[in-house]
């Protein structure tokens, strides 16, 4: 796409990548199912390979998929990708359905919800405190949370009392185009759709978006009037921010969620001193390593269960 | 490097999926099984390298 091209389409020239990355994922989603389609003619077996094929790709679509909803449309979430309003809403009904979301719901969830009520008691996207104030297991929260605890939360706020008629409306026309969408591959092979859609759209949530929300905001405090940057773990791993939308400075975006997912860096350089001073948490590696370090801890496989379980303390001390 | 050559930071930034396809597209040499290796390695390779 040529510089021109890219500005008559596009609101900001490097959200091409936000373009290309989610028309490789549906890609990725063709060529699973016409291999599923083609197995034995491609010399995979029936029975046990079939099955290793399927749950090698599952992994694979889901792991995209948990990228496109919980970084990719993300960043349209916050600041629209493309200049024409129809191409934003349509664009955006696309990319969140292999994840098994309708992306007005995501969109409400992340923007209305845990932006607005940022690990207070309202913020219900984010993991269960207990009594005693520790977020609840890892484990449990990335089980839960999709579809079961959103279903629930949404349900109540999109409907009346809680949400306007105008609202619910919006939300029923949402549903019914997600619901559409989401049923195209049972029409075609409904065996393919188990293997190579629902469980793609359940590992997207449990492996990939789950950790990642919880790992966001691990250990840190509601925003409040004494610090502007505590409420999040920035993960500076150069490789993780190029391959993620530079999703891992997290203090920053949260502070100021209308600066481009392309600008963070800099953003992140020009108040370095001033993270350092108010005590921001910052890590040099990636939400993927933050997961395995919070799913060890969960398990209690080095002892560090407690540290991680009450979020006291810092992730570059669990590491050491 | 990659900031200089905006084109060529499009495509990294898609490297995740474009490895993905890449393994997808080799199921009639690596077969079945091979794409399972393949899923399980990335996503334990990402445990230490994101």
């Amino acid at each position: 796409m040529s510089p021109r091209a890219r500005g008559r389409l596009l609101a900001h020239p490097a959200d091409a990548a936000c373009v290309l990355f989610h028309v490789l994922v549906l890609a990725l989603y063709l060529v699973a199912f016409w291999t599923w389609a083609h197995r034995e003619a491609l010399g995979i077996a029936p029975g046990a390979e079939s099955v290793a094929y399927a749950l090698g790709a599952a992994l694979l679509l889901g792991w995209c998929s948990g990228i496109e909803v919980g970084v990719n449309f993300h960043n349209h979430a916050h600041r629209r990708v493309f200049r024409s309003a129809l191409l934003n809403r349509w664009f955006s009904r696309t990319w969140t359905v292999s994840a098994g979301w309708p992306a007005w719901f995501w969109q409400y969830s992340h923007v209305t919800v845990h932006h607005r009520h940022l690990l207070e008691s309202e913020d219900w996207t984010l993991p269960r405190r207990r009594p005693d104030g520790q977020w609840e297991n890892f484990f449990v929260y990335c089980l839960a949370h999709w579809p079961w605890r959103y279903a629930v939360h949404l349900w109540r706020e999109l409907r009346p009392p809680l949400a306007s008629q105008a609202v619910a409306r919006r939300a029923r026309r949402e549903l019914a185009i997600f619901l559409a969408l989401f049923s195209i591959p049972f029409w075609i092979d409904p065996v393919a759709a188990l293997w190579l859609w629902v469980l793609p759209a359940w590992l997207a949530n449990v492996l990939v978006v789950g950790p990642g929300m919880h790992a966001q905001h691990a250990g840190r405090e509601a925003p409040g009037p004494h610090h502007t940057y505590r409420h999040s773990n920035v993960f500076r791993s150069r490789l993780f921010n190029l391959l993620m939308f530079n999703i891992g400075y997290h203090a920053e975006h949260h502070t100021y969620p209308w600066v481009h997912w392309s600008e963070l860096p800099e953003l992140h350089e020009s108040i370095a001193e001033e993270l350092e001073r108010d005590g921001a948490h910052i890590v040099p590696f990636g939400y993927y390593r933050a997961g395995y370090l919070l799913s060890r801890a969960a398990l209690g496989a080095d002892g560090r269960r407690a540290e991680w379980s009450r979020g006291l303390r810092p992730i570059a001390e669990v590491e050491a | 490097m990659l900031h200089r050559h905006p084109a060529l930071e499009t495509v990294a930034r898609c490297g995740l999926p474009l490895a993905m396809l890449a393994v997808l597209v080799l199921v009639p040499v690596i077969g079945g099984y091979g794409v399972l290796v393949c899923a399980v390695v990335l996503w334990k390779a990402s445990g230490v390298w994101l």
